[in-house]
């Protein structure tokens, strides 16, 4: 027998009681969104706001997601490849390397802030789907970036080489080669950066979101209404306006999004991982 | 001549790895250039390519002439040097494309396409010895081949954009024998139309296929010549030390 003091006890207690928190909570938040399972009907997925149901907000993520991601992903390509195959260590890539590392940790209430003071106000463009678009490239840009910098790093030195070798220029090389190489890459980097901001309200919040829109934006210049901003409209201004299982139905639908991609990002990228692995 | 190095020096950041080479290649023969591991071997392929200037902190002064001009002549175009004097590479490194696409990239590059591209590749293709085996899965990932194919499928990407010179650098190395001896039988075909340099660390081999051997020596050239002469009269001492694997 071991011989356990006082400390010893406390610790062990104290464990105990820390793993009936996390499994209690976790249960909590299961059985919440069990009760939303039960609302989640056909009919609440697809009917307007106005009779009750979410569809404008599934549509209005949809939107703000693809128009974020259609700006984040050429710009976040092109900024790996400058620097990855262009100069690895030059200053401008040692400087991004710093930005996107300090990119990566702010609040995302203070990327909001930033979209609200420069998109909205000194570029006139106002609270609307254009801003929430800038705002949220400015959020997924550190994500899309690593990934991309990552798989152009996993692309052996061999493979340009072969391309070099046959006399193909650098960008032929680039363009031909690696890239078509890295595509998982950056497939992977799209996921994963919309996976960290699906759930995303603060950023929005300032920039391109109304509660009082009239139906679905026309152009990039409306507001647009989406899940995380409605449930949070929800809660803090309509309180019994929805029966509680549908606002817990919302939070469900947007729960699933996020385990959708943020698994996606995951199945990509093992995959990709394991045809290099098979590869060098 | 096809090539010929004069005083080529190169050095990687501070250390000195080619000093004062002068080399010279003929066409229509192999030349083999043999040496102790780390002596330059690569450096001095690569040199004749301007390949060694992808390295990060390489400095190359001399001359390489390739039919009189000097590659290394600042109006010089290196993509057309690098068509013109192609690689082979110690590992088989197939680009991560097709069978197909891989013999037609280089091509491809160049703007060459329709049936010029799928002629050329064939050609290629037939050259190393390739095309019956891969006729029916052109477009099967080049990965599916086994290594030794792997290769044979790099030597048919090289001359498919009809270079005149060929590095080969141990281009048998990742090989087992049967294969090796299928490479082998294959450079000396290719002898016929090209200008052929391997690098080498087998001596069997540089005996077996080529027609001039260089002994390189930390990064000095000890001794250039006919390989008969090489291996069965050394001039130098240590030419004949490493040949009696003295050292390796």
């Amino acid at each position: 027998m071991r011989n356990r003091g006082i400390p010893g006890r406390a610790i062990l207690a104290m464990s105990a009681l820390s793993t009936l928190a996390v499994l209690a909570t976790f249960g909590y938040v299961c059985y919440l969104l069990s009760t939303g399972a039960s609302a989640l009907k056909p009919k609440f997925l697809l009917s307007s706001i106005l009779e009750g149901g979410i569809l404008e907000p599934i549509v209005g993520t949809l939107y703000l997601f693809a128009g974020a991601t259609a700006i984040v992903a050429p710009v976040g390509t092109l900024a790996a490849v400058y620097a990855i195959e262009y100069s690895p260590r030059g200053k401008l890539s040692r400087l991004l390397d710093g930005a996107l590392n300090n990119l990566a940790g702010v609040p995302s209430v203070v990327f909001g802030l930033f979209g609200f003071t420069l998109f909205c106000k000194i570029l006139g463009l106002g609270v609307c789907l254009l801003s929430g678009w800038l705002t949220l490239a400015c959020m997924m840009l550190p994500f899309m970036v690593r990934s991309v910098e990552e798989v152009l790093k996993m692309v052996p030195e061999s493979v340009r080489e072969a391309s070099l070798a046959l006399g193909a220029t650098k960008w032929q090389t680039i363009r031909h080669v690696v890239l078509p190489a890295a595509a998982p890459g950056v497939m992977t980097g799209i996921v994963l950066s919309m996976a960290r901001v699906a759930g995303e309200t603060a950023a929005i919040l300032f920039t391109a979101c109304f509660y009082t829109m009239k139906g679905l934006p026309t152009s990039p210049l409306d507001p647009v209404l989406t899940l995380s901003y409605y449930l949070y409209v929800l809660v803090m201004y309509k309180p019994g306006y929805l029966d509680p299982s549908e606002v817990f139905a919302l939070a469900l639908v947007l729960f699933a999004l996020t385990i959708a991609l943020t698994s996606a990002a995951f199945a990509i990228r093992a995959y990709y991982r394991r045809r290099w692995a098979r590869w060098t | 001549m096809k090539i010929r190095t004069v005083g080529l020096n190169v050095w990687y950041g501070e250390s000195h790895v080619l000093q004062d080479v002068n080399l010279e290649v003929y066409d229509k023969r192999v030349t083999a250039v043999i040496g102790p591991s780390g002596c330059g071997k690569t450096t001095l392929l690569r040199s004749l390519n301007r390949l060694v200037e992808l390295v990060d902190g390489a400095r190359v002064s001399g001359k390489v002439l390739l039919d009189g001009r000097n590659i290394y002549d600042p109006g010089v175009d290196v993509t057309e040097v690098r068509r013109r004097v192609g690689m082979v590479f110690q590992k088989p490194n197939p680009l991560p494309k097709s069978i197909f696409e891989n013999v037609a990239f280089g091509l491809r590059i160049r703007g060459i396409g329709g049936e010029e591209l799928h002629k050329r590749a064939e050609s290629a293709l037939r050259i190393v010895g390739l095309w019956d085996d891969v006729k029916d899965r052109l477009h099967e990932p080049a990965f599916n081949l086994s290594v030794g194919q792997q290769q044979r499928l790099c030597i048919a990407r090289a001359i498919a954009v009809e270079p005149e010179v060929l590095l080969m650098d141990e281009p048998c190395s990742a090989l087992d024998p049967i294969t090796t001896a299928k490479i082998e039988e294959l450079i000396k075909r290719l002898r016929e139309r090209y200008a052929i340099v391997v690098v080498t660390h087998n001596l069997q081999q540089a005996l077996r296929i080529s027609d001039n051997t260089a002994f390189l020596y930390l990064g000095r050239l000890i001794e250039f010549g006919p390989t008969r002469e090489i291996f069965e009269n050394p001039r130098e001492e240590l030419t004949k030390a490493y040949l009696s694997g003295d050292f390796g």
